[in-house]
């Protein structure tokens, strides 16, 4: 199982549209000033986002209705316009797959999140 | 001072154990998962709610639209803009930062266009962790999320981290 590495990057535009599509309204995701008070550079990518990245990069090699769980931790919070790739590995695991994934800073390699799946060779639905 | 808020927020997250919150997920429309794919730039979603026929995906969608309906109003918002009921045990004024560290989703079924779907929630473990000169809190937060029939579609853990804030 091949799984191809992606690579992103969120504009504060981008955020803004997830905060409002999702209604989230924390301020560090929009707020410049006041992520800043809150000790971060700037605002930051939701974590939904970083499990929604790690999923992407998931399901571009295999499909999605095969996919029994998904875990993933966030180690460093990512500010707006820093680009990320995501990599993943698989191996055979209990007639299935094991992926793991990781998604890294592009510009000094800062391990940013990491998950875990556990992919069957039948789809849920059937 | 912060110190005292997180004591006085582990307090509050003990006595908050157990209780559960329930909510209707609202019937899925076709221009909910064209507005999950475009946020979250998933092209090949976004193509597929173009097509004839029911469009469908992942519970990843029920995770992402967590947000319980109805809205909170304003009264609802901490000051910090975070609704009260996903900073759970932290009060309007406390000097406490609310970051999540990750989750885990289990996967029953798919998530269809047209169907309701029902989400029961429940903090089912509070943990002190980090160093003693900076400590945080580790709160676990358990939804089931079920559809019209009541099947499982799928378990979300997720993990809410609580400090406080440095002056």
């Amino acid at each position: 199982l091949n799984v191809p590495e992606l690579r992103f990057s969120w504009t504060r535009l981008d955020l803004f549209r997830f905060s409002a599509a999702t209604g989230n309204a924390h301020r560090i995701h929009y707020d410049v000033e006041h992520a800043r008070a809150e000790g971060l550079d700037s605002v930051v990518v939701h974590t939904t986002l970083h499990a929604v990245m790690l999923w992407r990069t998931l399901t571009a090699a295999v499909d999605e209705a095969k996919v029994r769980s998904f875990a993933w931790r966030n180690h460093v919070p990512l500010v707006a316009d820093r680009a990320v790739v995501v990599r993943g590995q698989a191996e055979r695991h209990e007639g299935g797959w094991r992926v793991t994934l990781a998604e890294h800073a592009i510009d000094d390699d800062t391990l940013v999140a990491s998950g875990e799946a556990l992919v069957d060779d039948e789809a849920y639905d059937g | 001072m912060g110190m005292n808020a997180l004591v006085a927020a582990e307090k509050r997250l003990h006595r908050l154990l157990g209780q559960v919150e329930e909510w209707t997920v609202p019937r899925v429309r076709r221009e909910d998962l064209a507005t999950w794919g475009a946020v979250t730039r998933d092209d090949h979603l976004v193509k597929a709610t173009s097509r004839l026929g029911p469009s469908r995906t992942s519970p990843m969608f029920l995770v992402g639209q967590l947000q319980p309906h109805p809205w909170p109003t304003l009264d609802g918002l901490r000051a910090d803009g975070l609704a009260f009921r996903d900073s759970p045990g932290a009060g309007a004024d406390d000097p406490i930062a609310v970051l999540h560290g990750g989750g885990r989703v289990e996967f029953h079924g798919e998530v269809h266009e047209g169907s309701a779907y029902h989400a029961r929630r429940e903090i089912v473990v509070v943990e002190r962790k980090g160093r003693p000169e900076n400590p945080f809190l580790r709160v676990t937060v358990l939804t089931h999320f079920t559809d019209d029939h009541g099947s499982l579609v799928a378990v979300y853990e997720e993990h809410i981290l609580l400090r406080e804030v440095q002056a």
